[in-house]
């Protein structure tokens, strides 16, 4: 569905990534992971932002492609929003809907926003000013608007690194359906647990070199996670569900 | 249901005053007066009927007429500038618009070019606005690809204090030649006293294009301010929306400089008070805010010209006297959300 070929990202004066090639595929859930600073975000923003040539939704040239027109395919969650007003939760949600309304919401609109505010169960946040919230309620709200936009294509940076353990699992359900409806969900990460438990493929990005991509079965093992992190990573299976274990570097010695 | 319920009493006031204003004044002649005159034809002590119809609509209603019109375009190109800077504590002022405009019309002044005034003034105030506004453009570097937020403030703080070094310089300049001295210092300070119809005739039509400009503007600034980039990735072309708000920004600011003068704080304070009263949607926000510029200004104008009589206040002087210290009060009042 988003097909990058041969992109070259500059940060500064050293090349980011070079002739990068990969693709996104529909009804597929690719996750990125990899260590602070490695260049997650810098490419989440040229995928969503498409200021960059060698990007392809189904064939068409993102960069070529008119804002109103991209934004019905690709919908983009950074990891920090600021809000400068007071706006409030319902009105970030509808903003959401823009694409389709294009300032007009009507009926359809409400009840496709008030369908997402059930979702996510966050109702009782309707009302409130988006800048009262907590940093997880935050995410929420941003995951929401993105999910009213209502695209094929989601790219998502970081969208559960504030919430607690259930709301991360809740909110990771809510995207693993968006998966199933046939939408290609691009996220970043930092649990590798989530990555396996949700992640159809995976992409891992170290600074310096060539990422690795691949299903998130074969990527996601204790050799090449720890060579990821440059800790030991460790394995632990129980029954159905695998657990990663870290421990700190002065320890394992 | 609340916010159209304020938006009507936004605009209620706004009438409200618009109809008590013109009755009051230096003059002798107050709403007592006019109203046993209209009513029943009676001509009460102390009314000569020409004399108070005179100073009725050709004093009276055009300050009136004029401090709404300055009004409502100040506080529209206030919410423009705060929108587009994504800055609750942005002012037209900060950008060197005021600044610029003002420039030119006191090259106009001091080169004696004032041929047609209440043509050329606001050409020229224009021509300021628009020069200041390119001359930002091109110094803050690539303004319409990157987000370069702080840089554009910066430059834009830096070109006021050059402008107003140049105003101070010309003023400086003038100090021999009384009469034209004593002009621009009126001007500059700020006053709608010698407004006249002709003058409102040329700039009713560019103020009411501004607003209805800015109101087209006003649901895509409300996605901007989500930020450019997801703006963007909502669908607006943010660079487009900012070079338009700006160009708005610059016609209803130069109509306001050509009409009264650079009149400081109105910008700053009518969109936050209105804020506090609607919420952030920027289309209640201009249509409110508009009101209560217009409200806000006529009253002003009111103080200045009652408050100290047989004296006039200047208008531009009064707005800040009062403007300041109710700013320094919002900060007070929000100075947690502010700060973070």
């Amino acid at each position: 569905m988003l097909n990058v070929q041969n992109l070259t990202l500059p940060a500064g004066k050293i090349p980011l990534l070079q002739n990068f090639s990969f693709h996104f595929q529909s009804g597929r859930m690719t996750v990125l992971l990899g260590p602070n600073g490695a260049g997650k975000t810098t490419l989440l923003r040229s995928l969503a932002e498409s200021k960059h040539r060698n990007i392809f939704f189904n064939d068409e040239e993102t960069c070529r492609m008119p804002a109103s027109i991209r934004s019905e395919k690709i919908s983009w969650m950074p990891a920090e929003h600021n809000v400068p007003f007071d706006f409030t939760v319902a009105d970030l949600m509808q903003a959401g809907r823009f694409p389709w309304h294009k300032g007009f919401p009507g009926r359809s609109d409400d009840q496709f926003v008030e369908q997402i505010i059930e979702t996510l169960k966050i109702s009782h946040l309707r009302n409130k000013s988006y800048n009262h919230l907590s940093s997880g309620e935050k995410q929420k709200v941003m995951a929401g608007r993105v999910l009213c936009q209502d695209t094929p294509v989601m790219i998502l940076d970081e969208p559960v690194a504030h919430m607690d353990l259930s709301t991360a699992f809740q909110l990771m359900d809510i995207f693993r359906q968006q998966v199933r409806k046939g939408r290609c969900v691009i996220m970043s990460l930092h649990q590798p647990e989530l990555a396996l438990h949700y992640g159809d493929d995976a992409l891992f990005i170290k600074a310096g070199q060539q990422p690795e991509g691949g299903p998130v079965k074969e990527l996601c093992t204790e050799k090449r996670l720890s060579a990821l992190y440059g800790i030991s990573v460790r394995l632990i299976r129980d029954g159905r569900h695998t657990y990663f274990c870290a421990h700190p570097p002065s320890e394992s010695g | 249901m609340t916010s159209s319920f304020s938006r009507n009493l936004c605009l209620c006031s706004m009438f409200f005053v618009l109809l008590c204003s013109p009755f009051w004044g230096p003059a002798p002649y107050d709403s007592a007066h006019y109203l046993s005159y209209f009513m029943t034809e009676t001509i009460s002590d102390g009314f000569n009927p020409t004399t108070g119809m005179l100073i009725l609509t050709e004093l009276r209603l055009p300050r009136l007429f004029g401090a709404a019109l300055c009004g409502s375009c100040l506080s529209i190109a206030g919410i423009l500038c705060q929108g587009l800077f994504r800055n609750p504590l942005a002012d037209p002022g900060i950008l060197g618009c005021s600044g610029g405009s003002s420039l030119c019309v006191l090259l106009l002044y001091s080169l004696g070019l004032q041929w047609k005034p209440e043509l050329s003034v606001p050409l020229a105030a224009f021509t300021g606005a628009i020069i200041s506004t390119v001359i930002l453009l091109l110094i803050s570097g690539n303004i319409l690809k990157s987000p370069g937020f702080g840089q554009l403030l910066l430059s834009g703080m830096a070109l006021a204090s050059l402008w107003g070094a140049l105003n101070s310089f010309l003023i400086s300049l003038s100090v021999s030649r009384h009469e034209l001295l004593q002009s621009v210092m009126k001007w500059l300070l700020g006053g709608l006293q010698a407004l006249t119809w002709k003058q409102l005739a040329w700039s009713t039509m560019p103020c009411i294009l501004g607003i209805v400009w800015a109101l087209s503007l006003s649901r895509k600034l409300d996605i901007l301010s989500l930020g450019y980039g997801v703006a963007e990735s909502l669908g607006i072309a943010a660079a487009g929306i900012r070079i338009q708000s700006i160009a708005c920004m610059s016609l209803l600011l130069a109509m306001v400089v050509s009409l009264a003068g650079p009149l400081p704080f109105v910008g700053l304070i009518v969109p936050h008070l209105t804020r506090m009263i609607v919420g952030p949607g920027h289309r209640q926000l201009m249509i409110c805010g508009l009101a209560n510029g217009a409200s806000l200004l006529i009253f002003a104008d009111l103080c200045a010209r009652s408050l100290f009589m047989p004296e006039e206040a200047e208008l531009g002087v009064l707005t800040s006297l009062i403007g300041a210290p109710f700013f320094f009060w919002i900060l007070c009042m929000q100075r947690k959300e502010l700060l973070c």
